[in-house]
């Protein structure tokens, strides 16, 4: 049987567009967007959301928030280039980071971090590359920095590769990162190499994920296509149409039998992996969806658009 | 009525005739033989007949009432194995109708009322055995009539109309009506009736028509000189088709008259009848006489119109019927004529559209009209166009599943009688061979397999297809669509439905009907409409460049001809292309040398015929079919579906179809073009410029389409240089081109503007050139009137939605804001351009220039930070 996905309820959460939306455990929300707030809700027993608490201190967009596995940290990336990480028990700000201009962009937690020392990414912006950041108990510290290999030289100077996305493996062995230019690289996180590029976009790919068994990588591109690697031979296995648009971003189901993409066109399709095929299409956005992402259990699907709303679905 | 009763003979096949003057004096007798033959219920309603044509009312009324007891139904049933309840209703109705006339003939009141009440009684207990029928209403209409109520009367009329006569269709209740009407001196609407009944029924006039013809037989006979009957007489005639009497009558009535027009509709009927004969030169003089005697007749110049038509002879077929529909403008045949004629004359559209929108919105059965009338408003009113088509091909599809449950029907019937004679002539073989049952059975096989290969038309001598084979299914298909064209909407429809669809963004509906198309390819014709797909490559291309000049050829766009348009474009994509290099001159001298050759060739544009064109005007005259073209069509629609995948996204399906094409043509150059565009799409502009480079190549003397390969490769190598260097003040400096164009334009440029602007809000929503938008934002910001321009930049912004120029408008938009001094919302719309595009070095640029403003502007008032 392939899942249908439900709408439960469309709120306007925030005063401008919402660029991020991650889960924090399985009914709780964690949003950003071009607000300059980072917003965490609860999804009551009427399947309405409750705000737990809003943090500020951005001073520009928010582009990017993840939550840590234990759904106590999170961190927000904003186009200010200061990264910052939050208690969502406390409210506390727990740290802080400023990057040169333009240097980070999507951040990801590692799946191995415990409590004690956070591990996450961010995609480092014109730096280049994936910056892995490491969390003590007092302040953060940059471990290791993954390079994307330098791109052909034109009349003598370097093109850029802004990286706008990271993703790490459900195994925590492996990190992927899409850039502007459409390269998408694969990297070793033991050893900080890496293994190799994987061929087929040309155009910014803003959003990847990978599958729950981390043996394949989607990436969604400004092609109007969603792309599935397979890692090991990091081999093209299928490109997904149907957007008529960029595709912003990707989600697979807990499940890996389906995934989920949201796009500029304002649509959010469900795909099945088993037959490669769009199965259902969902209209409720009226203008471009960035971000849309599964709660760990695979029942809830949360979709968030510049239209100012964020849409939950149950998922069955 | 027959002039004998013919009485079949109880079991044998002998019928006994009886002449109906030597019915016996007793009806009791007659009942009696009928009885004893068991002659079916009908033959007792013609012998009451018989009685009452001989006067005898008494005998009549006997036999109806006989005919009507409930035992006799019984016995009648038992032995036909079928109710006689027609039959029964014909009884009580016959007794209502004798009832009537006697109180027709009374002149005592209390008497008529029991007459009347008697008839009723008869009426109810016929409606009693079936309320659906229409002999029923019909007694009760006249009841009604002759109580003197005519509105009931034309209440129980009208429902005969929809009503059954014992489960035939028949005219009788339009008859009914027409002459309740005429009694009412309501003549035109009576004459509807009539032409309705005539209509429906023309070939074989029911009673009411056969009796009129009589009566004018009979007249005529009394006073062959009567002008007025002989004319009558040659109208039936003419609806007879009898058309050699048709001529002798009109011209007898033509010589016995003086009234001019009474001449007219003679030379009318004259002309119809030498024009039906094929006396195409005699006809048209007489349609000229016609005319000439009474102008303000519309047929006559119908009529002309046709023999231009025949002549070949267009423009005087439709000054013709332009005349004749200034005096009838529901004219509705003339109509019709005239939308196919002046299809690709946009100015003589507008003129009949008016007329063709009541005409259509009275025929709402009529799918010919409202195709025309979808072609005629594609130009001007495109989302009524749609309108227009959605509801021809509605009426297509209705047609078309008609057609195809009687086919069905047919088959089923057919290989129904073929089981039946296969198996009979088996059990033949297996009775001549006695035991031998294998001869047998192979000579049925034999039989069958004679029967399978003789099959129906639409299967041809082909074999059965296997299940499966997609490819014999689809030859199949096609082979069926070609016997049988009615079991398909035409190709035609559903691909200019399709086109529209496409232009008002309904993307996967488009695609359906075209997938729609394929089995029914081969007899595909295009309209001028197909050139729309070609268009916006064309205005694409543009896109990138900053046009000042645009908008009086954009307003040429919105009002010219669809043919033209695409003329328009590739000029305008002249234009756009030298003024945006202008601009950049010194930076990108490789794509202003390509521009300045694509504006060398441009001259010719306007005179050069794309090959395209040519083939949709051949199609569009659409006389002569013949293979070649069927081979354009089948490319145009391959391409408008290609074309539709890639709007959608599927750039790889797109480009695969687009190849397909071009294996095929390789001479299809808005192929090379898109397979460029979508290259470009996918972001690999290397491609892209291989594709454009062959398209350059292969358009040779075709100026229009070298002139889009050029502007295209020129966007390709600005935008390859576009990211390499920095333009942080390109806003700035455009702007101001901008300002000075408008400077320098004065007041003309200024009323063509506004008219654009009029035109695209006349359009509601429909029109999908975002650049248009950008450009008339511009203007209206270089005027310094921002709120125009920040509405305009937001309609830019929707429209463009999907596509990669919104990051430009953005810009432009937060120049507004800025400008309007509104800097919180410049730093909003600013902000989501760097997140949409964080390596935009112009957008970084701005972002860093807006946020030192700000925060000096900040510092001042602290409101902010």
């Amino acid at each position: 049987m392939s899942k249908r996905l439900t709408t439960l309820q469309r709120a306007e959460v925030h005063a401008e567009g919402i660029w991020s939306a991650r889960w924090s455990g399985n009914n709780r929300l964690l949003t950003g967007g071009q607000d300059e707030s980072v917003k965490h809700f609860e999804e009551k027993a009427d399947g309405t959301l409750g705000l737990l608490h809003s943090y500020e201190g951005h001073t520009l967009g928010v582009v990017s928030v993840d939550v840590h596995s234990s759904g106590q940290v999170a961190a927000s990336s904003s186009l200010d280039s200061v990264i910052r990480v939050w208690n969502l028990e406390s409210h506390a700000t727990l740290d802080q980071i400023e990057t040169a201009a333009m240097e980070t962009w999507s951040v990801a937690f590692s799946p191995d971090s415990n409590a004690q020392q956070l591990n996450f990414a961010t995609a480092g912006g014109t730096c280049g590359g994936v910056l892995l950041w490491e969390m003590g108990q007092e302040s953060s510290r940059m471990h290791a920095e993954m390079r994307l290999p330098p791109p052909k030289e034109e009349r003598g100077r370097p093109k850029e590769r802004f990286v706008l996305s990271v993703a790490y493996s459900p195994d925590g062995n492996r990190l992927a990162c899409g850039a502007m230019d459409g390269t998408v690289a694969l990297f070793d996180v033991a050893s900080a190499q890496l293994l190799g590029l994987l061929e087929g976009h040309f155009k910014p790919v803003r959003s990847l994920a990978f599958t729950p068994d981390s043996s394949m990588l989607l990436t969604a591109c400004d092609d109007m296509h969603v792309n599935l690697y397979d890692v090991e031979n990091r081999a093209l296995v299928e490109s997904f149409s149907g957007h008529d648009s960029w595709v912003l971003s990707v989600s697979p189901h807990p499940s890996g039998t389906c995934f989920v993409s949201g796009g500029s066109d304002a649509k959010v399709k469900l795909w099945d992996l088993g037959t490669r095929t769009c199965i259902q299409t969902l209209t409720d956005h009226t203008d471009q969806v960035w971000s849309v992402a599964f709660n760990p259990d695979g029942s809830r699907l949360v979709s968030a658009s510049d239209d100012k709303t964020i849409v939950t679905y149950s998922c069955a | 009525m027959a002039a004998t009763i013919q009485v079949p003979v109880c079991e044998t096949d002998y019928v006994v005739s009886l002449p109906v003057n030597e019915v016996p004096d007793d009806p009791e007798e007659l009942l009696e033989l009928l009885a004893a033959e068991a002659a079916p219920l009908s033959t007792w309603v013609d012998c009451a007949k018989a009685y009452l044509a001989a006067g005898k009312e008494d005998a009549f009324t006997h036999i109806c009432l006989e005919g009507v007891k409930e035992d006799v139904a019984v016995e009648v049933e038992r032995f036909f194995g079928k109710s006689p309840r027609y039959e029964q209703i014909q009884f009580h109705c016959a007794l209502a109708a004798l009832q009537m006339g006697k109180a027709r003939d009374t002149k005592d009141r209390q008497r008529r009322a029991e007459h009347l009440g008697a008839a009723a009684k008869s009426l109810s207990a016929a409606q009693l055995l079936d309320p659906q029928e229409q002999l029923v209403a019909l007694g009760r209409g006249m009841l009604l009539i002759n109580k003197g109520d005519n509105l009931s009367a034309r209440q129980e009329f009208l429902r005969c109309l929809s009503l059954r006569n014992n489960g035939q269709h028949n005219i009788v209740g339009h008859l009914a009506l027409a002459g309740l009407l005429f009694n009412t001196k309501q003549y035109k609407e009576a004459l509807k009736h009539y032409c309705r009944a005539l209509q429906e029924n023309p070939a074989a006039p029911a009673e009411g028509l056969a009796d009129g013809l009589q009566l004018l037989v009979r007249a005529y006979t009394l006073d062959p000189t009567n002008v007025g009957t002989l004319v009558m007489l040659a109208h039936y005639c003419l609806i007879k088709g009898e058309h050699d009497k048709v001529v002798v009558l009109a011209r007898s009535a033509m010589e016995a008259t003086e009234s001019d027009a009474v001449r007219a509709e003679c030379f009318l009927y004259l002309a119809r009848a030498l024009h039906a004969k094929g006396m195409f030169a005699e006809a048209s003089m007489n349609y000229a006489q016609a005319a000439r005697l009474d102008p303000s007749a519309p047929l006559p110049h119908l009529g002309t119109a046709q023999m231009f038509l025949h002549q070949g002879n267009v423009i005087n077929a439709s000054t013709e019927l332009e005349t004749a529909l200034k005096t009838a403008p529901a004219f509705f045949d003339a109509l019709k004529i005239l939308g196919q004629l002046i299809g690709g004359n946009q100015s003589k559209a507008n003129q009949v559209l008016g007329h063709f929108r009541g005409a259509a919105s009275k025929a709402q059965d009529d799918a010919g009209i409202w195709e025309v009338l979808g072609e005629l408003s594609a130009a001007t009113d495109p989302s009524g166009s749609l309108k227009a088509y959605r509801h021809a091909l509605a009426l297509h599809r209705q047609r078309v599943n008609d057609a195809r449950a009687k086919l069905e029907a047919g088959r089923e019937e057919r290989s129904q009688q073929r089981r039946e004679s296969i198996s009979s002539s088996a059990a033949a073989g297996a009775a001549a061979n006695g035991g031998d049952s294998a001869q047998a059975a192979k000579s049925a096989a034999q039989e069958a397999s004679l029967f399978g290969s003789d099959d129906d038309d639409e299967e041809g001598t082909a074999p059965p297809p296997m299940n499966g084979d997609a490819a014999a299914e689809g030859a199949k298909k096609q082979a069926e669509a070609t016997a049988h064209p009615e079991l398909y909407v035409p190709a035609r429809l559903l691909n200019n439905t399709a086109v529209l669809m496409y232009r008002s963004g309904l993307l996967s509906e488009a695609r359906a009907l075209l997938e729609d198309v394929k089995p029914s390819q081969q007899r595909c014709s295009v309209f001028p409409c197909s050139a729309c797909l070609t268009i916006s490559p064309r205005v694409r291309c543009i896109g990138h460049f900053h046009r000042s000049g645009l908008l009086s050829e954009a307003c040429a766009l919105l009002e010219g001809s669809q043919a033209s348009s695409a003329a328009v474009a590739a000029a305008i994509s002249q234009r756009a292309c030298c003024i945006g290099c202008f601009r950049r001159s010194g930076l990108l001298s490789e794509a202003r040398s390509l521009l300045e050759e694509s504006q060398a060739s441009s001259a010719a544009v306007a005179a050069a015929t794309p090959a395209q064109r040519e083939a949709l005007q051949i199609s569009s005259g659409g006389s002569h079919a013949g293979e070649e073209l069927s081979t354009v069509h089948r490319l145009a629609l391959a391409y408008n579906c290609a074309r539709l995948q890639e709007a959608m996204g599927e750039l790889a399906a797109a480009a695969a179809g687009y190849e397909a094409i071009l294996r095929e043509s390789p001479g299809y150059i808005d192929c090379y073009l898109r397979l460029a565009c979508a290259a470009q799409k996918k972001g690999n502009p290397a491609k892209a410029l291989e594709w454009a480079q062959k398209a350059l190549e292969q358009s040779g003397e075709d100026s229009s389409h070298a002139a889009d390969a050029m502007a295209l490769m020129s966007q390709l190598h600005m935008e390859q240089r576009f990211c390499k260097r920095q333009f942080p003040l390109t806003l700035a400096a455009s702007l101001t081109t901008l300002q000075k164009w408008l400077i320098s334009a004065g007041s003309e440029r200024v009323v063509v503007f506004n008219e654009v602007q009029a035109a695209v809000a006349a359009s509601g929503g429909y029109l999908q050139i975002p650049d248009l938008y950008i450009n008339m934002a511009n203007v209206a910001l270089a005027k310094q009137e921002y709120i125009t321009a920040l509405r305009l930049y937001k309609i830019a912004q929707e429209k463009l939605g999907k596509n990669n120029k919104q990051n430009l408008v953005l810009l432009y938009l937060s120049r507004a804001f800025y400008d309007s001094d509104d800097l919180q919302q410049a730093k909003k719309v600013l902000l989501k351009a760097i997140h949409r595009d964080p390596a935009d070095y112009h957008t970084r640029f701005n972002v860093a220039l807006a946020m030192q403003v700000w925060f000096g502007w900040c510092c001042c008032c602290s409101c902010w930070y």
